[in-house]
């Protein structure tokens, strides 16, 4: 999942999982770029408040296996005293699951 | 009895620390006063802000963060008062007044004010999108509202905490509802609690019912909109264990509302990673010294 950093945590060596844009919404640096030393200085200079960040196994999280998911599944339901009932709650459920299973990753 | 007289004592010392609590930042009431004034214009509202530069760069920060997604940079407190609007900015402030009022709130065993702020601050970011979905003018109000439900808890936190230790630590042992342990062990809940700080703050009865009544949506058996979805953003937020409500159990889910509240089926699968990032974000934002 990706990460939101400010400008005092960006570390050379971090990927974008989002382009830094200026203030026309151009594009200054693209998605994917690998951030090094030289672009501190030059996201000072632009006024940089934040950049969004790939984090260890971004790109290998799309596949989650059955097993977590039914792990995750339990988990969450020994938590609720409640059942999902309708299509929102049934979306809620799916959503949180998701989630939670790609967070123990 | 000497359970009823012990209770009856805790409350007691509990209404005096509430009313003893200090009073919101007076920039607070500053810009209320000022935007109430019809004749006010957007300088006037910076400068009142202008006044707290804690709040500026805050204030700034959001501004230029993907909750708004405005393509210029924002660079000043005007700017930042005429793109997002006076009774918006006036949102942002009361979440930063409460959060300053709290800073030095202390961690107790099992429940620390950083995973109680991440918490509240995702169920601020649910609420705003399910306002905005349901077609409301103010969803920052949503939003401030998501973000300080919970100060009722940071509220016996800070007054009562070896208690309040001991009473979360009950609510996670025994996957019990927190609000359920508070009633039985001090006779009154931190919604409660939440309701009387906004009560003596002043702030509306729109607010002040929500947070007291967040846990089912309902305010003396009638539908209340912002209640409501801060309660379904807090239950959202415990399933997806976004930061630390203070107990394990998901909040029951009060069904009734579905009568009222009406969101698309793929509600939260479609905007779960806008308001993930917004959570993330706003973390990094307003947790930052």
């Amino acid at each position: 999942m990706p990460e939101y950093i400010t400008i005092d945590e960006i570390m050379p060596g971090m990927i974008l999982s989002e382009p830094v844009q200026n203030n026309f919404g151009q594009t200054m640096i693209p998605k994917d770029f690998k951030i090094e030393e030289k672009h501190l200085r030059l996201f000072k200079l632009w006024n940089v408040t934040g950049i969004t960040i790939k984090k260890d196994g971004d790109d290998k999280k799309k596949e989650i296996s059955p097993e977590l998911i039914k792990k995750m599944k339990d988990k969450l339901e020994s938590r609720m005293a409640w059942k999902s009932e309708n299509s929102l709650e049934n979306d809620l459920f799916s959503c949180a699951i998701r989630h939670l299973a790609e967070n123990e990753q | 009895m000497n359970n009823k007289v012990t209770q009856q004592k805790l409350i007691n010392n509990l209404m005096v620390k509430v009313s003893e609590f200090p009073t919101l930042p007076t920039i607070y009431s500053k810009l209320s006063e000022t935007i109430n004034n019809p004749t006010c214009s957007a300088a006037d509202v910076a400068a009142v802000i202008s006044q707290d530069q804690a709040a500026v760069t805050k204030i700034l920060k959001v501004a230029n963060s993907s909750v708004y997604g405005f393509v210029r940079k924002v660079t000043s407190i005007d700017q930042a008062v005429v793109y997002i609007g006076f009774q918006q900015i006036k949102a942002l402030v009361l979440a930063l007044s409460v959060i300053k009022l709290f800073v030095n709130a202390k961690d107790i065993k099992n429940f620390n004010p950083d995973g109680f702020w991440r918490y509240s601050f995702a169920t601020g970011s649910i609420s705003r999108l399910i306002a905005k979905t349901c077609g409301e003018k103010i969803i920052e109000d949503y939003f401030v509202a998501g973000i300080i439900h919970g100060i009722g808890k940071l509220m016996l936190m800070t007054s009562i905490p070896p208690i309040y230790e001991m009473i979360v630590q009950n609510a996670k042992l025994s996957n019990e509802y927190l609000y359920v342990v508070e009633r039985k062990v001090l006779g009154i809940s931190h919604m409660k609690i939440a309701e009387m700080l906004c009560d003596k703050w002043k702030l509306s009865k729109t607010l002040s019912n929500a947070l007291g009544n967040y846990h089912t949506g309902f305010v003396d058996g009638r539908f209340h909109l912002m209640a409501s979805i801060i309660h379904i953003s807090t239950v959202t937020s415990s399933m997806l264990e976004l930061g630390d409500s203070g107990m394990k159990k998901v909040p029951m889910l009060h069904k009734e509302i579905w009568k009222h509240i009406s969101l698309p089926d793929d509600f939260f699968t479609k905007n779960y990673q806008v308001f993930y990032k917004d959570y993330q974000e706003m973390s990094s934002l307003l947790l930052s010294k």
